[in-house]
């Protein structure tokens, strides 16, 4: 995340993992929307939902996080840029401001995990609160790779 | 085989007809004898009566004599009656030689001849009276007198000569019917006494040989008689032990039989009281069968109220969708509110917080939803669990019913079934009633047959004791048989 002192986040459950979005990312959240696999993707990609006129691609956070079980109930629509791109999770648990004090960095080992997308963790009542970053949660050649299938759609 | 009476009777038939003939002959001969007898004196009063005749004739011929020559009619005497002497001597002599023609004729011959002879006396007496004895004498002259007299003799003479003839012919048989006699009598007795020493001889040996064999019979016979006695003694002694022993079981069976009828009538009374018991019982599985029905009933009114719950559980429950649906619709539109109030800024803020309270009241009323959903679906569960409880019962209460049903048939049958059992356990009593009085009486009857036996026991002593007794009295006729062929 950009900011990491704007202070309000919005929190997300998948399975007993809590996520958190920066709220200026966020555009808003809705239900369930069907959705188009697309062939070549990665298993968190599970295909494009049709969100207000525009192929939107979705994001599975259960399989995303690495997290068994997840029955995802809604979307939550971000903007990405000039892009926007939707995630699958269980609960949109409501909007909350936290404090930089209970957020700390993401330890250096996990630099090269591949965790990029995770800017901070830090614990929400005796739960594990994972702050995303909006930004790096989709890749850039998987982008281009989006682009070049809708383009050719 | 003849038996030995038979023997001994026909010796005693043949020895009576032996006898028999010779007392016949003997008595044929005796018949003759005294027949002889009897014609020999017959004869001698023929010729008593022959010379009776001639021997008057004389005397009367010597009177005449003396009457001639004296004329003393003392010397007529003899001539006095004289024929009617004749005439009555004629007579006698003419009915004893009825029998002999030839004498007979004789007889008719001499009669005359007297006749003439008394005529001829009796014209010389009158001579002699009238002319003396000179004319007498004259008289007499010839022999006329003297032949007829000698005429008359002659005839009689051949009259007694034929009589003595008779005589010594009737000696003869005599003679013979004696001889006879003595000879039947003498070769009789002698036969007779020969049979009776042969029929003696054979008797005996019979006597010895059947006897003796019967009686060793008899004896073998006394012996086994003898044993058997001792163990109809040993068994009647057993038999009356029996018997004691059979009477104090039939005076138990008496004292049992009494008590089975005793409880034979407690069973009447039970089975009575058990037919009213089942009488009453079968109005009460009635009165339960019409409690079952009613509880049919109400059950099949829970049954349908509860589904009419159901139903409106389940109108519930899709208002309940309808109510989740606007509070989830209502969550979701208070936070993207709050995403906008919050892009708004500072002037977004209080429209945030509305937003915020709006989504905990979503939260609330989902939460709340939920709730309701959970009591809807556990209302929903226990109807059904209800219902199928119910369903149950109400099959219960038709197996109950069924099974009620069945019992009272059970109960019916019971009722028909004890009363045959009342009858049975009447007819059981009754029995046993005659019974008790068939076992008094077989208990009279077994202490008769035990004194019976003691009688037969003591009959058996007696058999024995005359056992015994006939084994002494067969060793002493045999004894006394074998002495007899020894002898």
């Amino acid at each position: 995340m950009d900011n990491r002192n704007s202070g309000l986040l919005l929190l997300c459950r998948v399975q007993t993992l809590f996520c958190a979005l920066p709220l200026a990312h966020v555009l808003e959240t809705m239900r369930l929307l069907p959705i188009d696999p697309l062939p070549g993707t990665p298993a968190f990609l599970p295909g494009i939902a049709l969100i207000r006129g525009l192929p939107t691609p979705v994001i599975d956070m259960a399989s995303l996080l690495d997290v068994d079980g997840g029955s995802a109930t809604r979307l939550v629509l971000l903007k990405v840029d000039a892009r926007q791109v939707a995630l699958m999770v269980d609960e949109v648990a409501g909007i909350r401001a936290i404090a930089d004090h209970a957020l700390q960095d993401l330890p250096p080992l996990f630099d090269d995990s591949g965790a990029a997308f995770v800017s901070a963790i830090g614990n929400l009542d005796a739960s594990l609160l994972v702050v995303l970053q909006g930004t790096r949660l989709v890749p850039h050649e998987l982008w281009t790779q989006l682009d070049a299938a809708r383009s050719s759609a | 085989m003849w038996t030995f009476g038979r023997k001994v009777a026909a010796g005693f038939a043949v020895c009576f007809v032996l006898l028999l003939g010779i007392g016949a002959e003997a008595y044929r001969s005796l018949h003759s004898l005294a027949r002889t007898s009897y014609l020999v004196a017959h004869t001698h009063v023929v010729i008593e009566h022959i010379n009776g005749v001639v021997s008057s004739l004389t005397e009367v011929e010597n009177g005449l004599r003396g009457f001639i020559v004296t004329g003393d009619d003392i010397y007529l005497e003899p001539y006095q009656g004289a024929d009617k002497a004749a005439a009555s001597l004629l007579r006698e002599l003419r009915e004893l030689i009825g029998d002999n023609p030839a004498q007979q004729k004789r007889l008719d011959s001499l009669e005359p001849l007297i006749t003439a002879r008394l005529e001829a006396m009796k014209k010389t007496i009158d001579l002699r009276r009238n002319g003396g004895i000179a004319a007498a004498v004259e008289g007499a002259r010839g022999g006329e007198g003297r032949k007829a007299t000698d005429r008359i003799r002659q005839i009689a003479g051949q009259m007694e000569q034929e009589e003595r003839d008779l005589l010594k012919r009737r000696a003869d048989e005599v003679e013979s019917a004696s001889s006879g006699g003595t000879l039947a009598i003498v070769v009789g007795t002698v036969f007779c006494l020969l049979f009776i020493s042969a029929t003696g001889f054979y008797l005996t040996r019979s006597l010895n040989t059947q006897i003796g064999s019967a009686v060793q019979h008899i004896q073998s016979s006394s012996a086994e008689l003898q044993s058997a006695a001792t163990q109809q003694a040993t068994g009647a002694k057993e038999s009356s032990t029996s018997m004691t022993e059979i009477t104090t079981t039939i005076s138990e069976l008496l004292a049992t039989s009494r008590q089975i009828a005793e409880s034979a009538r407690r069973v009447t009374g039970v089975a009575e009281q058990t037919t009213e018991a089942a009488r009453s019982g079968e109005g009460t599985l009635q009165a339960a069968n019409t409690s079952f029905a009613g509880i049919r009933r109400q059950t099949d009114l829970i049954v349908n109220h509860m589904l009419e719950l159901g139903k409106k559980s389940q109108q519930i429950g899709s208002v309940l969708d309808i109510v989740l649906e606007l509070a989830e619709q209502t969550n979701i539109l208070s936070i993207n509110a709050s995403i906008e109030a919050a892009g708004a800024g500072e002037s977004g803020k209080r429209f945030g917080v509305v937003a915020d309270e709006i989504r905990k009241l979503a939260d609330r009323v989902s939460g709340s939803a939920k709730e309701i959903r959970g009591l809807i679906d556990d209302v929903r569960g226990a109807v059904n669990t209800t219902v199928m409880a119910t369903e149950t019962g109400s099959k219960a209460v038709d197996a109950g019913v069924k099974q009620f049903d069945d019992v009272a048939s059970a109960f019916r049958r019971i009722a028909g079934l004890v009363t045959t059992t009342t009858d049975a356990a009447r007819e059981i009593e009754l029995s046993t009633k005659q019974q008790t009085t068939a076992v008094e009486q077989v208990n009279i009857a077994i202490a008769n047959t035990a004194q019976a036996t003691r009688e037969t026991e003591a009959s058996s002593g007696q058999v024995l004791q005359t056992a015994s007794q006939l084994a002494v009295l067969s060793k002493d006729l045999l004894r006394l048989v074998k002495s007899q062929s020894a002898a």
